[in-house]
């Protein structure tokens, strides 16, 4: 399972990515570094994908910073059950 | 530049109608703080939803308010308002913006109202499967490749404008909205509620679509 700093650190690589910018910090605005509601939707699709955690699209569309995105994902992670 | 439909005002602005002067001109305190904490490639698209908003409150309002003594202001949900500095009961208020483009439209507080302006893009199709409902991708299959960019971005608009009139935004997933496009129309068949809605979309350049959506 993987920790909150592996999460945080992959959904700032993420968004990195997608973004062209490497200038996010844990309070960053994911809603300010996204050029677009198209773009932040895609962000979101990413997350779940790379995540998932497909149960969480409005839950992870009501966070606000880069942060709360890992925090999020961290929570779900931890609740997901474990496939054996 | 203002349009009016029958049960709506809306303004579009563009860039050249920016000057380097505009912020300072246009915007209240509060809102120039705001404006100067937004990273750069914000600023403008910001100014010109701003812009667009100002014109539209005071043609709504038939006055000559100066646009720095309107203050538009987000609620907690992000849906925008505004203040006025006389006794005038303010309208309705949706704002949308590209980084070139900024629309907003109004109606009476009686009315929901939302708007959505969007470029139109290269679509990825794994976002087109993640955003729309079966029936919406079998219209869009019957569309030409070369229209279907064209026809996503419609959809998605639709959906957007919808959404904010509820709202909601897109902490809705937009696939529980199901959007049929008609000439300069669309009809919504939402999951979780029979809302009544007029509603208006144009292409307002070839690459450009404006989606409006009130009660």
């Amino acid at each position: 399972m993987k920790s909150y700093e592996q999460i945080y650190q992959e959904v700032v690589d993420l968004i990195a990515a997608k973004i062209s910018t490497r200038d996010i910090a844990p309070h960053s605005s994911v809603f300010e570094l996204a050029t677009d509601s198209i773009q932040l939707f895609e962000l979101v699709m990413t997350f779940e994908e790379r995540f998932k955690i497909t149960a969480s699209y409005e839950d992870m569309m009501s966070v606000k910073t880069v942060n709360d995105v890992a925090h999020l994902i961290h929570r779900k992670t931890q609740l997901a059950p474990v496939r054996i | 530049m203002i349009h009016v439909l029958p049960f709506v005002t809306y303004s579009v602005q563009t860039t050249a109608q920016l000057t380097p002067h505009t912020a300072e001109n246009i915007c209240s305190p509060a809102e120039l703080a705001r404006y100067h904490s937004l990273p750069d490639i914000k600023q403008t698209a910001w100014l010109l939803g701003r812009l667009a908003a100002k014109e539209a409150i005071q043609h709504f309002h038939k006055s000559s308010l100066s646009r720095s003594a309107i203050e538009i202001f987000n609620h907690a949900t992000g849906a925008p308002d505004y203040r006025l500095d006389t006794t005038l009961e303010p309208g309705r208020l949706s704002l949308s913006h590209t980084t070139s483009i900024g629309v907003a439209a109004i109606t009476d507080n009686s009315r929901k109202i939302g708007i959505d302006v969007e470029h139109v893009r290269n679509w990825d199709p794994k976002t087109i499967t993640s955003f729309t409902t079966e029936a919406e991708r079998q219209n869009l299959e019957a569309v030409s490749p070369t229209k279907r960019n064209l026809q996503a971005t419609i959809l998605w608009s639709a959906k957007e404008a919808y959404l904010k009139l509820l709202g909601t935004g897109l902490t809705r997933h937009p696939r529980t909205v199901e959007i049929t496009v008609s000439k300069n129309t669309f009809l919504v068949a939402d999951q979780y509620s029979q809302q009544t809605t007029k509603t208006f979309w144009t292409q307002y350049t070839e690459n450009c679509i404006i989606a409006i959506s009130t009660t």
